[in-house]
């Protein structure tokens, strides 16, 4: 069983300062959100999926229940969780590269006439690249897509975990978004 | 690249996104080449549709489990895979068997899954049937089931060197009928190229239509994330604006060029081997889609035009007849799309070699529900039929034998008949049905199903009907989603089914009341026979029995479940008609049209409600659209009439007077609306002429009532009280009872609205002129009784009692209440406008002249908003004259003694000929002689 409390002073502490008490956090939740999105990936019907912004939620509910937090904190947390959740989805990425001798499949194309836009290279690896990239120039608007993107956040999640408003956080939603899709395009 | 470059690209984008067109463009031009080259990347990525706008968990289940890994066997939905065909830049291409039709097909699988929208849109490219479209049957999340074509490219073919200038202007013209078909619903093909094109035994098919991205904007599959093809794109295409439907004629024309030449068109032109020809490629590639012709039917005329080199021109048709002939067993099978969703089909009676007459009419009938809910095949309605027969001068309720089926079909230019015979075999039932082409009489379609016993075979006969619907084209989409089973759907009794098919054709010959018994004898036969309760209720309603009516109506709803989706669409909508709760009415009416498009009737349903709602514009579109597929039946004009008379547009509406008498359509509900327009123009001599049309006629009670009304307007009530009276008579006399008694009721809310209570206090009715005349207790009661009547109807509940209650408050002498009743009327004043004036009369009670003068200018400004559907308020000529009167007073009251006078000039110009003794025109005339 997990006690709310734990989670709850390690949140305060973390609040005050104190970097143990974030590492202490993020192992938990990183243990507890992998087995979660572990369980969600094996799923094969993506039909049966849970709603959209369901994991890093679900891991609340799971590790801090119904306790009674600040708003912030529990801004805080999940903008933590978002990114214990990209780096779940990048070593799962790459666990399944390894398994695939010789990476991606080469795609041939049979009608020559065609230009083909290659199509954005939709691998969360690719991603994960772009947006490290990305972070050097624009490090709050990398921030947005990884709440969004990877932890699933509301608007007005992001908007407490980033402490901006919610217009900076459409405009720069907007724009990372082009950004990284022209960037996986090329 | 620095974060203050970051930041300039980050000011512009935004400052860009902001704008559109040529704001945008302008604001662009002003900046350095490179940032704004920085910017423009940006901007051009879609909006929607990307990968990123699901969260990362969910691209990551899919990269897991997308169809690359489809191989032979595996199962996707309910197609079996069974060989990979190719990959392209959207995913794989696999050859399937759609397992419920045994029916290959082509799946084209994406990377991920489709967008919502991508999905509405494919699902609108399904709509697409023609014989020179590749079909698109199905879409699934992340694939596209297809139409298998097999052949090769116009591309690969074009490897071998040129084609024959017959031949290419054989395919262009194939081409060009695909685009017409596309182009006439709104569906450009954006990426129209060689390589999208098959040469298959059948002719040409055009593949991927709409499912290219176009340039800048998000139209389509961001998903699919396959541009054009530079090479066959249109100029305006490649600066990345949206496509039209000249866009694609751009394209042909570089295919067409390449076709003749054997190169793709460049700098360097060469000869096209055919003048005309080459005047055609030229227009098509004109640089401004303004000069290109700016419909694919224009190509195609011109294509028809070029006349081919005759000797090899005969070589290639007899070739292809040749063809046809060999292919006759492969076509047999393979041939799908034969006829298009604006083809007609019309049924045969079956053939019943059993001996046992229970099969006679019934399959038929069955077939012909089973048949209707297809939204792509068009049954000929029986009535239609019927009028074929009598100009075949066959008498009414001819047998329609195959030959006279194939008769009415060239006749009408339908596409195609269907026919089926039933015989035994054994102890066993064999049911065979045959689609036959009218113009070659080439057999389309042939189904054949067994049943083991007699109770089976309404069950086997919708197996057989559902196969056929797959094998005439129709894409299975549509199939799977309008499809309930023939036994469910009706009954599952021969003998039931029996009756009501006889019921049919009585009702389809206008004999609702021999409708009535044989209907009874079904639904006591089978008492969960939906749709017969459905058609008894419409009988009882013809008969004017509309308690019954309604009962009737609720039956058929209870059992709504059990229909088809076309008569549920019906049932649904009709009865919330009979429960008066009209917006689930009107939803229930779009559904129908939404469902079966082609439908006049739902169309002329739809349009009724709207009219009566004062939603007149959408009215008018209704009508006009049910007339486009029924021109030869008087509903969906009186549609247009109702809306352009209301509307005021009567010019228009005066253009009938000439059109309709001469397509035969003449019925009483027709000069009805010309004798209202007469009216609405004061036209004496058209009144004249009007009136005498219904001189002696069994209707002339409609005449009559708005003579009564038409008096009214001039304030002529002792003439309009006659009128009434001999109205009322006269449509009792008819067994009209409830027409009679709302003749009787307009009379008394007349006098009742003129200041003189004594008729509505003899007569006990109608409550709202009880409650004006102070009888608030009575009013009230007969209300209750309403309530209990329909406790649902929206028009009751927010119109017409709230009207009786304000009525009653400003008796009381409470006119603030009045209007605070009348606000839930609003949504619906257009077309009631009794709460209108009311509230007209309330604001001069609380002395607010200006606001009162505004009300009762609604009324008179639209003068044909009183007389357009008067039919059902019989009364609506005094609130138009007396709504001059309370302008007059409003005007007064708010001190403008100029508009006052002059809405009194008009009252009195109205009322000339008044009778002196109304107590409201007295009462009229002191006022403007205290304003002197």
């Amino acid at each position: 069983m997990h006690d709310p409390t734990e989670i709850t002073t390690l949140l305060k502490a973390w609040g005050s300062g104190d970097q143990a008490a974030l590492d202490r956090l993020a192992e938990r939740v990183y243990g507890e959100l992998r087995v979660m999105a572990r369980r969600h990936m094996k799923n094969e019907r993506p039909d049966n999926t849970l709603q959209t912004t369901g994991l890093v939620h679900e891991v609340y509910i799971r590790l801090v229940g119904t306790t009674k937090i600040e708003w912030h904190e529990r801004a805080q947390f999940f903008a933590m969780a978002a990114r214990m959740m990209r780096r779940i989805l990048v070593d799962a990425a790459r666990a399944r590269m390894s398994h695939k001798r010789g990476g991606l499949a080469v795609k041939v194309n049979l009608d020559e006439t065609a230009v083909l836009s290659p199509g954005p290279d939709r691998s969360i690896l690719a991603l994960d690249e772009a947006l490290v990239a990305f972070s050097q120039v624009a490090p709050r608007q990398a921030r947005v897509v990884e709440l969004r993107y990877f932890g699933g956040l509301t608007e007005e999640e992001i908007v407490e975990a980033l402490n901006i408003s919610p217009r900076t956080v459409r405009r720069d939603w907007d724009l990372a978004r082009a950004w990284l899709l022209r960037e996986l395009r090329h | 690249m620095t974060p203050e470059r970051f930041q300039q690209i980050e000011a512009l984008y935004h400052a860009a996104r902001s704008k559109t067109g040529p704001e945008r463009a302008a604001l662009l031009a002003a900046t350095d080449p490179e940032l704004r080259q920085a910017v423009e990347s940006l901007l051009e990525q879609p909006d929607v549709g990307e990968f990123l706008d699901r969260p990362a968990v969910e691209n990551a289940i899919g990269a897991d489990t997308t169809v690359t890994m489809l191989t032979a066997g595996t199962r996707l939905g309910p197609y079996r895979i069974e060989r990979k065909l190719g990959e392209g830049g959207m995913g794989e291409v696999f050859r399937a068997v759609d397992t419920r039709l045994g029916r290959a097909v082509a799946i084209k699988t994406a990377h991920e899954r489709f967008s919502a929208r991508f999905e509405r849109e494919a699902r609108a490219i399904s709509s697409l049937n023609h014989p020179n479209i590749c079909t698109l049957y199905d879409v699934g999340p992340n694939y596209l089931v297809m139409e298998l074509v097999e052949g090769e490219t116009i591309a690969a073919r074009l490897k071998r060197g040129p084609l024959p200038l017959n031949t290419a202007l054989l395919y262009a013209s194939q081409i060009a009928a695909a685009l017409v078909e596309a182009h006439s619903k709104s569906i450009v093909h954006r990426d129209l190229k060689p390589g999208n094109i098959m040469i298959a035994k059948t002719g040409v098919k055009v593949l991927d239509f709409g499912l290219a991205k176009s340039g800048g904007d998000e139209t389509l599959t961001a998903s699919l994330a396959v541009m054009g093809t530079p090479a066959y794109m249109s100029p305006e295409q490649r600066e990345g604006k949206p496509a039209d439907a000249r866009s694609d004629i751009y394209s042909f024309g570089c295919v067409l060029y390449e076709m003749v030449t054997g190169t793709r068109i460049g700098a360097q032109r060469r000869h096209v081997p055919s003048r005309k020809m080459e005047r055609i490629v030229n227009r098509c590639l004109e640089e401004d889609p303004g000069r290109r012709w700016q419909s694919a039917a224009g190509l195609e005329r011109e294509l028809r035009s070029v006349t081919p080199a005759s000797s090899s021109w005969k070589i290639i048709t007899a070739s292809a007849a040749l063809l046809a002939v060999f292919a006759g067993a492969y076509l047999y099978f393979h041939r799908s799309a034969k006829l298009t969703d604006k083809d007609t089909v019309v049924l045969a009676d079956f053939v019943n070699k059993t001996g046992d007459p229970i099969f006679d009419g019934t399959l038929r009938q069955g077939l012909a529900i089973q048949l209707e809910q297809s939204p792509f095949l068009k049954i000929m309605d029986d009535d239609e039929a019927q009028r074929v027969l009598r100009l075949m001068r066959l008498p009414p309720g001819s047998p329609i034998t195959n030959q006279t089926a194939r008769e009415i079909c060239v006749r009408e230019g339908a596409a195609a008949t269907i026919d089926g015979m039933i015989g035994s075999l054994g102890k066993n039932y064999v049911i065979s049905l045959h689609a036959v082409a009218c113009q070659d009489s080439a057999t389309i379609a042939r189904e054949q199903v067994q049943a083991g016993d007699k109770e089976h075979v309404l069950n086997a006969l919708g197996t057989a009907a559902t196969a056929m619907r797959g094998k005439l084209g129709e894409s299975h989409n549509s199939i799977q989603k309008l499809n309930r089973p023939l036994e469910k759907a009706t009954t599952s009794s021969l003998e039931a089914l029996q009756y009501y098919s006889a019921s049919l054709s009585k009702l389809s010959v206008g004999q609702g009341l021999a409708a009535i018994p044989l209907l009874e004898r079904a639904t006591a036969i089978d008492p969960n026979f939906a749709d017969a309760y459905y058609r008894l209720g419409a009988a009882y309603e013809q008969a004017g029995d509309m308690a019954r009516s309604a009962e009737c109506a609720r039956r058929a709803f209870g059992l709504a479940d059990r229909v088809s989706e076309f008569e549920r669409d019906e049932v649904t909508a009709y009865y919330y008609r009979a429960t008066g709760e009209v917006d689930k009415e009107v939803d229930g009416w779009q559904l129908a049209v939404r469902n079966y498009p082609r439908e006049w009737g739902f169309h002329n349903q739809l349009g009724l409600i709207y009219v009566d709602l004062g939603r007149y514009e959408e009215g008018l579109k209704e009508g006009l659209e049910a007339v486009r597929l029924r021109p030869d039946t008087d509903a969906p004009y009186r549609r247009q009439l109702d809306a352009y008379i209301s509307l005021d547009r009567i010019p228009e509406a005066k253009q009938f007077l000439g059109i309709l008498p001469k397509k035969g359509i003449d019925g009483p509900r027709i000069h009805q609306r010309f004798l209202e327009m007469a009216f609405v123009e004061e036209d004496q001599a058209a009144i004249d002429k009007e009136i005498q049309w219904f001189a002696g006629k069994p209707e002339e009670y409609l005449s009559l009532g708005l003579q009564a009304a038409y008096r009214n307007v001039h304030g002529r009530r002792r003439e309009s009280k006659e009128l009434y009276r001999r109205a009322s008579e006269m449509a009792l006399r008819r067994g009209l009872k409830s027409t009679a008694s709302e003749f009787e009721e307009a009379d008394a809310r007349a006098d009742a609205l003129s200041g003189n209570c004594q008729t509505a206090r003899r007569l006990g009715r109608p409550p709202s002129a009880l409650a004006m005349c102070g009888d608030e207790m009575e009013a009230e009661k007969l209300a209750a009784e309403m309530s209990k009547l329909t406790p649902n109807g929206t028009i009751w509940n927010e119109v017409q009692h709230p009207a009786i209650q304000a009525a009653a408050a400003m008796y009381r002498d409470e006119p603030a209440r009045s209007v605070q009743l009348l606000a839930s009327a609003s949504a619906y004043e257009r077309s009631y406008l009794e709460p209108v004036y009311l509230r007209g009369l309330a604001y001069l009670r609380l002395k607010k002249g200006g606001e009162a003068a505004a009300e009762f200018q609604k009324i008179t400004e639209h003068k044909g908003e009183s007389w357009g559907a008067t039919w059902v308020h019989p009364n609506w000529g005094l609130f138009y004259s007396l709504s001059y009167l309370g302008r007059a007073r409003g005007s007064a009251l708010a001190g403008d003694t100029q508009g006052a006078k002059k809405a009194f000039h008009e009252f009195f110009e109205l009322w000339k000929d008044a009778d002196q003794e109304v107590p409201v025109f007295k009462q009229a005339r002191a006022e403007y002689a205290s304003l002197q």
